[in-house]
């Protein structure tokens, strides 16, 4: 963390080598959360780059000794969002699953298929849930971030992540039990 | 699985979603950190001239402020707006027209074109056929907007994959069109063409066309009274300006010039 600050600093002061570091370690789970939210590959690189950019050039708004990577994120997920509304892909946004490769850990090929299918729904289902609700469960359970990260990410207070998290998870539920989007994936 | 899907307890939801994460097929990995480095370089080589133009932004902002206090004295309403722009004392934050909304708001608001309207509200709007291309893609514009003088029909389409935006508002395609003349002879000359703005003549559907790439903001043109008016470039971006019979079209976009003219010679 001192070695991150250090880096910070470095980069406000122009320093591009900083930068670059900066970037390097950031720029996965940037061009992820990009493309929780935008869906398409391109968008989130463009995205993640963008935010790169952003961040460096408002570096001197940036408060000493905070985070890089929450706040970089927020600007990540901003960015992702404009590029999504711009495209005027609204409600069909869809997160596609890797083809299921021979890695898992099934212990069988039909605990495979099973396993498959629970992906298949439950991703139906997030992808029918509002943005605000995919994105901080996807924050939280895809990119594993904590409570305080989230928090900056989705500009909200601490204290209102977990409820938001809840009501997130509760209406996931009632979409899956309502088994809407069962029939098929297209609804573009 | 409909069983699965509704006695499905808490912490197994939470396992199913993470478990879930792995599977998403993410991006593949590059290194973005060469191109973050050009854009910041390019920002770094550009800051010279860009102090000089700052003077100009130090008048601007000079007079807006004078402005601006002047309304304070005078306008208790005012003075309320005022206090919401000031979070900081001596800092002015303006709300910039071209961020982009929360919500899918019209795009074209912040562009000074007139009434959002619908198409057909526009078509009986105005004494002339309104064009619109028949380009695939173009054939229904997102949005449309009524100005007053001169009975103007603007047509909005938004960024989108292939579509680039121009001018960072979100707009991809601006096409203007009213009644007036670009006879270069007379009334079209581009006296406020800014320094890096090109002209080009070209070839628009047989008739003449003129290109400007670059960032044009002005364009002069004869009204059907004769009388010489300066029309504003809105989106400062590559503009085609054209000719279609006793309508003038102006297309704004960040298209290169093939491509526009592929919008414009579609238009009927």
């Amino acid at each position: 963390l001192a070695e991150e600050a250090a880096l910070v600093e470095a980069a406000r002061g122009g320093d591009l080598d900083a930068c670059d570091a900066l970037v390097r370690r950031h720029q996965l789970i940037a061009v992820r959360t990009a493309y929780l939210i935008c869906g398409s590959e391109d968008e989130a690189e463009d995205a993640a780059q963008d935010a790169f950019v952003k961040a460096f050039r408002s570096l001197s708004r940036f408060r000493p000794g905070a985070p890089f990577r929450p706040w970089l994120l927020r600007i990540a997920a901003n960015e992702a969002r404009n590029r999504r509304r711009a495209e005027g892909r609204r409600a069909s946004l869809s997160i596609r699953l890797a083809a299921a490769t021979g890695e898992g850990t099934a212990p069988s090929p039909e605990a495979a298929t099973l396993a498959g299918e629970r992906h298949r729904l439950l991703m139906i289902a997030l992808n029918q849930l509002r943005e605000e609700d995919r994105l901080i469960i996807t924050l939280r359970y895809f990119l594993d971030l904590g409570e305080e990260e989230m928090a900056t990410a989705l500009g909200c207070r601490r204290g209102t992540v977990k409820s938001r998290l809840s009501r997130a998870l509760a209406r996931l539920r009632a979409v899956l039990a309502a088994g809407t989007g069962e029939g098929g994936e297209d609804h573009g | 699985m409909a069983e699965w899907r509704r006695r499905l307890s808490d912490p197994a939801l939470e396992d199913a979603l993470v478990e879930l994460g792995r599977q998403v097929a993410y991006p593949p990995v590059r290194d973005l950190a060469a191109g973050v480095r050009e854009r910041l370089e390019e920002r770094g080589a550009r800051q010279a001239p860009r102090l000089r133009a700052a003077r100009k932004w130090l008048l601007l902002a000079a007079v807006l402020l004078l402005a601006l206090a002047a309304a304070l004295v005078l306008s208790p309403g005012a003075r309320a707006t005022l206090s919401r722009w000031l979070a900081v004392p001596g800092v002015v934050f303006i709300a910039h027209p071209a961020q982009p909304a929360p919500t899918p708001a019209p795009v074209g608001t912040a562009l000074g074109l007139g009434m959002p309207v619908s198409l057909d509200a526009a078509r009986h709007a105005v004494p002339y056929r309104v064009l619109v291309p028949a380009l695939a893609g173009f054939r229904v514009p997102d949005e449309v907007y009524l100005g007053d003088v001169p009975r103007q029909v603007a047509l909005i389409y938004r960024a989108r994959s292939a579509l680039p935006a121009a001018g960072g508002s979100g707009v991809g395609l601006l096409l203007t069109e009213f009644q007036g003349s670009l006879d270069p002879e007379r009334a079209f000359y581009f006296k406020g063409l800014e320094p890096g703005t090109t002209l080009r003549h070209v070839t628009v559907d047989g008739g003449q066309g003129y290109w400007l790439s670059g960032h044009p903001h002005l364009f002069f043109y004869a009204a059907p009274g004769q009388s010489i008016q300066a029309e504003n470039i809105r989106l400062a971006t590559n503009t085609l300006l054209w000719q279609h019979g006793n309508l003038t079209l102006r297309l704004e976009s960040a298209l290169d010039l093939d491509r526009a003219l592929r919008v414009a010679e579609s238009v009927r």
